[in-house]
């Protein structure tokens, strides 16, 4: 499982999604994110070693959100259809060329944000990433040990949900059709829930405490994580790539 | 090393969660030496897990109780700035449930996590986890991820932790209330010969005393307001203060029931009661169930996702009797009982109802047939008083509002049926849940580990109240870890193992035979029948001898 992307230093491809994201919100033209999306793609599938399917699966959503933002720009834009922008007649609506490609603009611009999430969350251990953010970002450890032990409770909360159904279909009466039924019945799992994951909170807490952790930063790391040069190489390598596709937007608006 | 023999002083210590609330614990002084191993004993809610907590300095800051008297560890106060600070690494405690006393995912880095905060640098680290690891023969857990561990692996984890911190003092709060039997008297025996390798002190908080009191020479024990009630030889408690044990709910070992009527001298050890012979009388023999068949399973098969939970499962209850559901941790004890009340769907196979299928009632038909008692049974509740509770889903009318106050009266819940079900003790909670379900007429009741948690008395209470039930006709079928429960009060018994139904008979049966099937289902013999076998032994080896 270990691939060229899920070596780079957590904190590293963090920063380098969260530029590419605020850059991208900077550009209008459909050519950039279009072709900054397939480089992305292209990448997370050589250097990620993620299955297609699996990519596709997640990319589905994103799909329908794109192609609404695109179907959205064209029908309701502002820019108003002159016969030099004229492109078809649908029904009573006329498409111009300007507000679809506004619409391509925003849609790619979904489409690469969503692929650069994935490719993040498809190749980063969250543990890893936690540690990392205290280590290089010196992020209280009070905080990021807390999210891990919180995130080892999300599996936990499922089967609890299920086994408070259970009990509460046990209890009978209770027939949780119609909405008014349904609203009252996620009233009656709030209680029990939520008791539940106080005392598991709490009982967590003292383990932890016990175990001589007291949120200071005077501690010493079982799996340290450090910025060397592969981290830097892959945070250029990626402004390149998407200077690379501001260019050749350049080139196609010219 | 002459002065500082004494490690943890405790004086005249009290703590309450609220200022002007009744203490849990009060007015608690003791000693402990270096390397002494004392028993902390008294019945469920006396507070013994908050003093555990105060000994090693978490509590009052953790919960802002307050507490008065004082705690000096080597003779330093543990509120000191200095001995706070480096407090946790001198008393490590092992909680009760092993779900909830990780917050890493591995189980080397739950094991670093500790010292990491100790801050021992890395490269001391690798050695002391691997080292741990080869002592509790765990090693090759070691990558392996917390959740996908058995509960018996993961209480050796929690213990592993502690001890590469090297404590000197280490609390359990009853480490192995969860396990099954087997891995719950291993937990014992490998604690028992760390303590003797390593010398750490040792404070257990427990209330199935069977495999600790023979080793552990010192008993200390709070009553019910958390006074100290007795402090002295384990042995001589339980030899001469018996009675006063018996009346706060503290469970008196096996040991000492079985040699009642022998005059051997006092014995915690049952290699030493062994050696006698079994007096006449001992073996109860009972009659097998003789009731109609109320619920008929056969050939039930379940699975999640691709993983067979069991296969080929063909049972039935008899009215009137109690059959327990015994077997390994995580063999799916549970998840059958779910399937019977309908609350899963099984693969295949069915199951009769009074010679319908289940499918055939409808819902609320069903479930007045039926109860089912959680383990946890906090999920079962829905209104916000214990009253309200018991009307959950009835009729209002005078009869049903008779029959809630009597159910209430029998369960001694009656003074608490304003309060709020989540407000009760958990014994309370325990019997409430119960009650609710006798608001109908059921006529099969199962029920999750019923005695689970709970101090001798309450637990005695819980399997009365079984047999109560069981005596008006209904058929109880009961998942529990405790076969000294099975022996004296089922009637017959199914074992659960490896995805099949290893055994239906009575209780005798499977403990007598020689199957080896009470080892692999990781149980343990009752105390009597471990006799018997040992005894039985003794004879097969005279005999070979003599030839």
């Amino acid at each position: 499982m270990k691939q060229p992307l899920h070596l780079i230093n957590p904190t590293v491809k963090a920063a380098a999604v969260f530029c590419c994201v605020v850059m991208l919100s900077f550009i209008y033209n459909p050519y950039t994110p279009a072709c900054f999306y397939i480089i992305i793609v292209a990448g997370v599938l050589l250097a990620a070693g993620i299955p297609l399917k699996k990519w596709l699966l997640f990319t589905i959503p994103f799909l329908i959100l794109a192609f609404g933002c695109v179907w959205t720009a064209a029908v309701f834009g502002k820019v108003p259809t002159t016969p030099d922008n004229f492109l078809f007649q649908a029904g009573p609506i006329s498409i111009n060329s300007d507000n679809v490609s506004v619409g391509i603009s925003l849609g790619f611009r979904i489409l690469c944000f969503s692929a650069l999430s994935m490719m993040f969350v498809f190749t980063t251990d969250p543990i890893l990433f936690m540690l990392s953010l205290v280590q290089q970002c010196r992020l209280s450890p009070k905080l990021a040990y807390g999210v891990i032990a919180g995130f080892r409770f999300l599996p936990l909360l499922k089967d609890e949900v299920q086994l408070i159904q259970q009990a509460h279909k046990i209890r009978g009466g209770a027939a949780e059709s119609g909405i008014i039924n349904k609203i009252s019945a996620l009233k009656r799992y709030t209680i029990p829930l939520l008791a539940s994951a106080i005392r598991k909170a709490e009982r967590t807490a003292l383990a932890m405490e016990s175990k001589g952790f007291t949120g200071s930063r005077n501690r010493t790391y079982y799996r340290t994580l450090s910025v060397n040069r592969r981290d830097w190489v892959f945070f250029c390598l990626v402004l390149l790539l998407f200077a690379g596709s501001f260019l050749v937007s350049l080139c196609f608006a010219s | 090393m002459q002065a500082f023999d004494e490690l943890l002083t405790v004086e005249q210590l009290s703590f309450s969660y609220e200022e002007d609330e009744k203490p849990v614990f009060q007015d608690i002084s003791f000693e402990l030496q270096k390397g002494e191993c004392v028993l902390l004993l008294g019945p469920s809610g006396c507070g013994k897990s908050s003093l555990a907590l105060c000994l090693n300095g978490l509590y009052p800051e953790a919960c802002d109780g307050i507490q008065s008297g004082h705690v000096f560890l080597f003779q330093k106060p543990v509120t000191d700035a200095e001995t706070s600070e480096t407090i946790t690494q001198h008393a490590g405690v092992v909680f009760q449930d092993p779900d909830q006393q990780f917050c890493m995912l591995t189980v080397e880095d739950e094991i670093a996590f500790g010292l990491e905060n100790l801050q021992i640098p890395k490269e001391e680290m690798t050695e002391k986890i691997n080292a741990v690891l080869e002592k509790l023969r765990i090693t090759h857990l070691k990558e392996k991820m917390i959740s996908t561990l058995s509960g018996g692996q993961k209480q050796k984890v929690a213990l592993a932790c502690i001890l590469a911190m090297e404590p000197e003092l280490i609390i359990l709060d009853e480490p192995t209330s969860l396990l099954d039997p087997f891995s719950a008297r291993e937990f014992v025996h490998l604690m028992k010969d760390l303590q003797r390798e390593k010398g750490f002190s040792l404070l257990v908080i427990e209330h199935q005393l069977d495999e600790w009191a023979p080793w552990i020479e010192r008993t200390i024990v709070l009553d019910k307001s958390g006074k100290k009630a007795l402090d002295g030889l384990t042995k001589n408690l339980f030899q001469h203060e018996a009675e006063t044990l018996k009346k706060l709910g503290i469970a008196i070992p096996k040991v000492c029931h079985l040699q009642e009527k022998l005059s051997m001298p006092f014995t915690l050890s049952k290699e030493m009661l062994f050696k006698e012979p079994i007096p006449a009388g001992h073996v109860k023999k009972k009659k097998a169930p003789s009731g109609e068949s109320v619920l008929e399973v056969s050939s039930l098969s379940f699975a999640r996702g691709q993983q067979a939970i069991f296969k080929d499962i063909s049972f039935s209850l008899r009215e009137g009797s109690l059959t327990a559901l015994v077997g390994p941790n995580g063999t799916g004890k549970s998840t059958l009982l779910s399937v019977l009340a309908s609350l899963m769907k099984p693969q295949s196979g069915k199951i009769l109802l009074y010679d319908q299928p289940l499918q055939k009632y409808k819902e609320k038909e069903l479930r007045k047939r039926m109860g089912f008692v959680f383990q946890n049974p906090e999920h079962q509740f829905v209104t916000d008083t214990v009253y309200d509770e018991l009307l959950f889903g009835q009729k209002a009318n005078a009869e049903t509002e008779k029959k809630a106050q009597h159910l209430l009266q029998r369960f001694g819940l009656a003074h608490l049926a304003d309060h709020h079900p989540f407000a009760i003790s958990q014994g309370q909670k325990r019997r409430l849940s119960v009650a609710t379900m006798l608001m109908h007429d059921v006529k099969v009741l199962l029920l999750d580990e019923p005695t689970f948690g709970q101090d001798a008395r309450t637990a005695a209470e819980c399997m009365e109240m079984i047999q109560r039930i069981k005596a008006e006709g209904t058929a109880v079928l009961m998942i529990t870890h405790d076969m000294e429960l099975v022996s004296s009060y089922a009637d017959s018994v199914l074992v659960l193992h490896d995805t099949g139904l290893a055994f239906d008979g009575s209780p005798a049966q499977l403990f007598s035979q020689e199957t080896g099937l009470v080892q692999k289902a990781k149980l343990t013999l009752p105390l009597l029948y471990e006799w018997m076998a040992f005894q039985e032994e003794v004879r097969d080896e005279a005999t070979v001898t003599s030839h």
